[in-house]
């Protein structure tokens, strides 16, 4: 204590010393009154996470399915020949028709969506045909 | 005189012989500027890796957005890739046995293609009835996109 207390008899410790905590001050102020400005709410915070995960959902299932998609191509292309050759028939035209049917329902809806002017639509009638 | 000598007024005295601690005077203001100096850098390091104000910002609404983001990203991998194994099995047997013929002369790529052909065509004749059933106009949106999509 006595060193301290001889130090501190002398302007410039004493000097260097409230300079040290005059500057970390007013950089704490500075960095307190920054991140008030920028300070956010919890709703904000929480529609944040909603859009988050909306997004990332859309972007998980798109890039899970087409890595799932040119998977399921690749297991095509090598069963085709026995498909042809062994293949149930009729799984072969049931299977056909469920993706030829959605695939008209997909088609017709982005379509109609990308050019509907009108209030009323057919959407969910239509969606509901999906199999 | 010893109080003297822990002032400023030391400045260009015998003082300057002395160690810098016990000079009183800092004739460019070399160490306070070094003490401020490191003060501002010691702040900034504390308020940057300790966060003691630990305010919600807009830093926090794209860390809470990503997080977000990544645990749906994840979630939903599974279910994607289950759905599209079987899109790309069809949508290759189609493109191969529809598209470019292979198997015409099989039980089973004949099936196929009766089904890729009704299957398309039964389900624009099902949409065309929905819209109709929902009592949309005739020159609504919905009438023109079926009448602009070709029956297989």
């Amino acid at each position: 204590m006595s060193v301290v207390r001889g130090l501190w008899r002398y302007d410039l410790p004493r000097q260097v010393l409230i300079a040290f905590l005059a500057a970390m001050a007013v950089t704490a102020a500075i960095g307190w009154l920054i991140a008030v400005l920028d300070q956010v709410t919890p709703q904000e915070i929480a529609k944040a996470e909603v859009r988050g995960e909306r997004e990332g959902r859309i972007d998980g299932y798109e890039a899970a399915f087409e890595r799932g998609r040119l998977d399921g191509a690749g297991r095509a292309a090598l069963a085709l020949d026995e498909l042809l050759a062994t293949g149930d028939s009729q799984d072969a035209h049931r299977a056909a028709y469920d993706f030829a049917w959605n695939e008209a329902i997909e088609t017709a809806l982005d379509r109609a969506k990308r050019d509907k002017l009108e209030v009323n639509s057919a959407f969910g009638a239509w969606e509901a045909l999906r199999r | 005189m010893s109080e003297q000598r822990g002032r400023l007024q030391g400045w260009n005295t015998e003082d300057g012989e002395r160690s810098w601690w016990r000079r009183g005077y800092d004739p460019i203001g070399r160490h306070t500027m070094v003490a401020t100096v490191l003060g501002v850098l010691i702040a900034a390091l504390i308020g940057a890796t300790v966060d003691p104000f630990n305010l919600r910002t807009e830093d926090d609404l794209r860390r809470a957005e990503a997080a977000a983001y990544e645990i749906a990203f994840t979630d939903v991998e599974d279910e994607g890739y289950a759905a599209g194994v079987p899109f790309g099995e069809l949508q290759h047997l189609g493109s191969r046995i529809v598209d470019q013929g292979a198997g015409a002369d099989t039980v089973y790529g004949q099936r196929f293609r009766a089904g890729w052909i009704e299957g398309w065509n039964d389900a624009l004749q099902a949409l065309r009835e929905s819209a109709v059933a929902e009592g949309l106009p005739e020159e609504y949106t919905e009438f023109r996109v079926l009448d602009s999509l070709p029956a297989r």
